[in-house]
């Protein structure tokens, strides 16, 4: 049988609905549980609002340059699978990287719709075994962490434990961008460039405007990524 | 409190993500007979450990202090954690005007990142069904434009929060991008020196607020 077919037969899309289902009703469990923290904690419905809209409109320019890879998956590995893996853990990259690493060890002869079958097994399971081992290096690592961050909270200056929090939170970001620029080419850095005056002109002739400073970041995306192809794509 | 139900809920679900990963595999046995035998699992298992093992660990922890456990769980669900839960993150709670690392910051970061796993699911099941012929049909110099997404996001992230708060914030990223060009010298994987990017950030961000209480409390005196 041709693998394509297998590859996009119901039971692989009903095996890939099933992690959505739960993506989707994590993500429902988590949002009822942190609004009603908020309305605890005293934050006000719109200020909650706020948040969740921008918060919105910033993952859509991501969520759509993670269409492209997902189309190539659909090519390799059908339609099932490309869906379930681009909606969970593991980058597209290292997904193709796994479903090509584990084709050295098939047995059967290649070119053979055996071959075929027997390589997408493998690569099925070995993007499975993925996926756990970073849900369950996430567990172990997030359990510790509640910890530590309880006993930091005890022990030190809360002011500082919430400087360090946010500190963090900037060393991270400094280091995601120079990796995204690093002996990169132009457009790139200009990318960067463009999105960061986007930002400052944002933040410094809208300031006053709370609807625009909402969508500050995914507005510096667009124009950041637009102006980067106009005038440094070759 | 928040925490504890957080962690709880992300144990739950988080585990039932990682049991459903493995259904295409078995379906693929059940239906065609065909699974890798003991050993050959036994390889793959090797091979994505040597690969992938120290990412597993490491990034939850590089990332955790940034976004608390809610959003820690849900983002390691669903992935693509530095290029779009965090940048969700750190959108939403700009938009609420509350700051990272304090109970109002985690809840913030909790919600943000719960929408933004919506935004995706809707996005990928959207091109998976209808919008693959749309995709591809689009212009070239469009989909080029994609890859420049990314560090557009961060170079705004980096000047948004320069500008938020200069006193911290300067020293922390001319300290990263010092650090980050040693760590590249010294030869260290990506993953180690993200993580040691943020260690450095812990101590100077100690000294920022040593020096800056002394210097308060010296204007105050």
């Amino acid at each position: 049988m041709d693998i394509s077919v297998i590859q996009n037969n119901l039971g692989m899309w009903i095996c890939a609905a099933f992690m959505i289902a739960i993506i989707l009703i994590q993500a429902v469990l988590y949002l009822k549980l942190s609004r009603k923290e908020a309305t605890t904690l005293g934050l006000p419905a719109e200020q909650q609002k706020e948040a969740m809209r921008s918060a919105a409109v910033t993952a859509v320019g991501p969520a759509l340059a993670l269409s492209i890879m997902l189309i190539t998956l659909m090519t390799t590995l059908g339609g099932p699978t490309a869906w379930m893996r681009m909606n969970d853990v593991g980058s597209g990259r290292s997904e193709l990287a796994i479903a090509s690493m584990v084709s050295d060890m098939v047995t059967a002869a290649e070119g053979t719709p055996e071959w075929d079958l027997q390589n997408f097994s493998y690569a099925v399971w070995a993007q499975g075994i993925d996926v756990a081992g970073w849900l369950v290096g996430a567990m172990v690592t997030i359990a510790l962490g509640g910890k530590l961050t309880k006993t930091l909270n005890e022990k030190f200056d809360a002011k500082w434990v919430k400087l360090l929090m946010a500190g963090c939170l900037v060393s991270l970001f400094t280091y995601l961008l120079l990796n995204t620029v690093y002996l990169k080419t132009s457009p790139y850095i200009a990318a960067a460039v463009f999105g960061a005056i986007t930002m400052f002109v944002m933040n410094k002739v809208f300031r006053k405007n709370k609807r625009l400073q909402e969508l500050s970041l995914g507005i510096a995306i667009i124009v950041g990524a637009a102006l980067a192809q106009v005038f440094f794509a070759v | 409190m928040f925490d504890k139900k957080c962690l709880r809920l992300g144990l739950c679900t988080m585990a039932c993500a990682a049991v459903v990963s493995f259904l295409p595999g078995l379906y693929l046995f059940f239906q065609y007979g065909i699974i890798p035998t003991a050993s050959e699992m036994g390889s793959i298992v090797s091979m994505l450990i040597a690969s992938f093992l120290v990412g597993w660990i490491v990034q939850p922890l590089t990332f955790y202090p940034a976004m608390g456990v809610g959003a820690s769980c849900l983002s390691w669900t669903t992935g693509n954690v530095a290029d779009l839960r965090m940048p969700a993150i750190s959108a939403g709670q700009k938009a609420a005007g509350i700051e990272a690392g304090t109970p109002e910051g985690n809840v913030i970061s909790t919600m943000s990142a719960a929408v933004s796993n919506f935004v995706t699911v809707a996005v990928l099941t959207l091109v998976t069904f209808v919008g693959s012929g749309l995709i591809s049909a689009l212009p070239a110099a469009v989909t080029a434009a994609f890859s420049y997404i990314t560090p557009a996001i961060f170079g705004a992230i980096i000047m948004d929060y320069a500008m938020k708060n200069v006193k911290y914030n300067l020293p922390l990223i001319i300290a990263g991008v010092v650090f980050f060009l040693l760590f590249k010298a010294l030869g260290l994987s990506s993953v180690w020196i993200t993580l040691f990017v943020v260690i450095t950030g812990m101590f100077v961000s100690r000294i920022m607020f040593t020096y800056w209480k002394k210097k308060d409390s010296a204007k105050a005196s």
